[in-house]
């Protein structure tokens, strides 16, 4: 019984350099590295400049997800390419703050918020 | 409540890790723990799940043996494994390890990202002991937040790391000199240096004069936090440092780090600070 999750992703109508990342169920190590395998690729596209992450169906994460999202942070900082979590539930924001990333990543209560976040972000 | 016990043993095997969330959670909802209190404790649980299956089991041969005790005044949770793994540390190595690392929270490096920070923040005492069926026993206690009574259970007896006291000097530092011979227009360094160890106790009176510094600062601004003489820093300190950091960043600044220690640099590296702060060695 390996934890699920289900993976999608989108491209903002007419913003191809934006993706949204909708994950629901749960994530642990156990199922990271079918994230990983969806997300790897995005992240070496370096035509991908805003990832959001649309977190409103996910139920669990544990801190190797955290770190995975710590990565990603790092990576594409680094580049100038952002990432938005989107509509996270008490326990991820819980473990995002427990760690500090809740200041780092810019969150959104909506997945319109983020959307609009990401515009601004690419007039930057 | 009488006294109520849930006793699980299962393979050691990080499929049934998914399964071992929903017990956990079912458990803590039946000892009256709160929603975002069960959420949280779910997640010890679950880091303490993957660390025993990792490290101290054979996957698939070995049994993970968890144990939940609670009553009116809270709860206690043990874990053991039998510690064929590979990997398997004894419980005085862990906790050799533990004592190490106790400033930076990095309890279990060789045992689970994150571990020690959540058993840290969210429990009310983490005990690692020799487990009868060969491995380490882990267990903490949790108090129901209405409970008056003593917790179960005393915290875990860690080294006491006694440090110096604070200090934070502000002192400001004209910028090097630039080698080019176009002028090149940058804000003062502003240095602070810190020592000791920040934690909740002393976080309000450590952040609000740098907190001060980084609203007056000028666009360009550099400040250099000296960490030559600073033990630990917790999340809050950290979460407060990637706000001065992005509110510098807004004004053409930037934070830079002096002599970090190992382990703070790891915490660093933990929330992806390492790579985006500026860091002197």
């Amino acid at each position: 019984m390996p934890t699920e999750a289900t993976i999608t992703v989108h491209s903002l109508q007419g913003h191809g350099d934006v993706k949204i990342i909708n994950v629901v169920g749960e994530l642990d190590e156990t199922n990271l590295p079918q994230f990983e395998e969806v997300l790897n690729p995005l992240v070496a596209d370096e035509s991908v400049k805003v990832f959001i992450f649309n977190l409103m169906d996910l139920k669990f994460m544990n801190s190797k997800v955290v770190g995975y999202f710590a990565y990603l942070y790092t990576t594409l900082s680094k580049f100038q390419r952002r990432i938005i979590f989107a509509c996270y539930n008490q326990n991820i924001k819980d473990i995002l703050q427990l760690v500090g990333l809740d200041k780092l990543v810019e969150s959104q209560a909506t997945l319109e918020g983020a959307i609009q976040a990401a515009y601004v972000m690419k007039t930057q | 409540m009488e006294k109520q016990t849930v006793i699980i043993a299962i393979t050691a095997d990080l499929d049934y890790s998914g399964l071992v969330r929903h017990v956990a959670n079912e458990v803590f909802e039946h000892a009256h723990f709160s929603k975002a209190w069960c959420g949280r404790l779910k997640l010890v649980v679950d880091e303490l799940f993957m660390n025993a299956c990792r490290y101290g089991s054979i996957k698939g041969k070995s049994v993970v043996h968890l144990a939940f005790e609670y009553d009116d005044q809270g709860m206690r949770f043990t874990i053991e494994d039998d510690g064929t793994g590979p990997q398997a540390k004894s419980a005085e190595e862990l906790k050799a390890v533990i004592q190490k690392n106790a400033a930076s929270m990095d309890v279990t490096r060789t045992s689970g990202r994150g571990l020690a920070l959540i058993s840290k923040m969210w429990t009310d005492g983490m005990v690692v002991e020799k487990s009868q069926h060969g491995g380490i026993l882990i267990s903490f206690v949790k108090r129901l937040e209405n409970a008056e009574s003593p917790p179960l259970m005393a915290p875990m007896a860690l080294e006491v790391i006694t440090p110096e006291p604070l200090q934070v000097t502000v002192t400001p530092v004209p910028p090097p000199p630039t080698a080019k011979a176009t002028p090149v227009v940058k804000g003062p360094v502003v240095e602070i240096k810190l020592s000791g160890e920040i934690d909740q106790s002393n976080l309000a009176e450590r952040i609000a004069p740098i907190a001060s510094q980084v609203e007056i600062m000028p666009n360009g601004g550099i400040l250099a936090l000296d960490f030559s003489e600073l033990i630990y820093i917790n999340s809050t300190f950290i979460g407060a440092m990637a706000g001065w950091y992005r509110s510098l960043l807004e004004k053409g600044g930037t934070i830079r780090i002096i002599k970090p220690s190992p382990q703070i640099k790891e915490i660093l590296s933990l929330v992806g600070l390492l790579n985006v702060l500026e860091i002197q060695e």
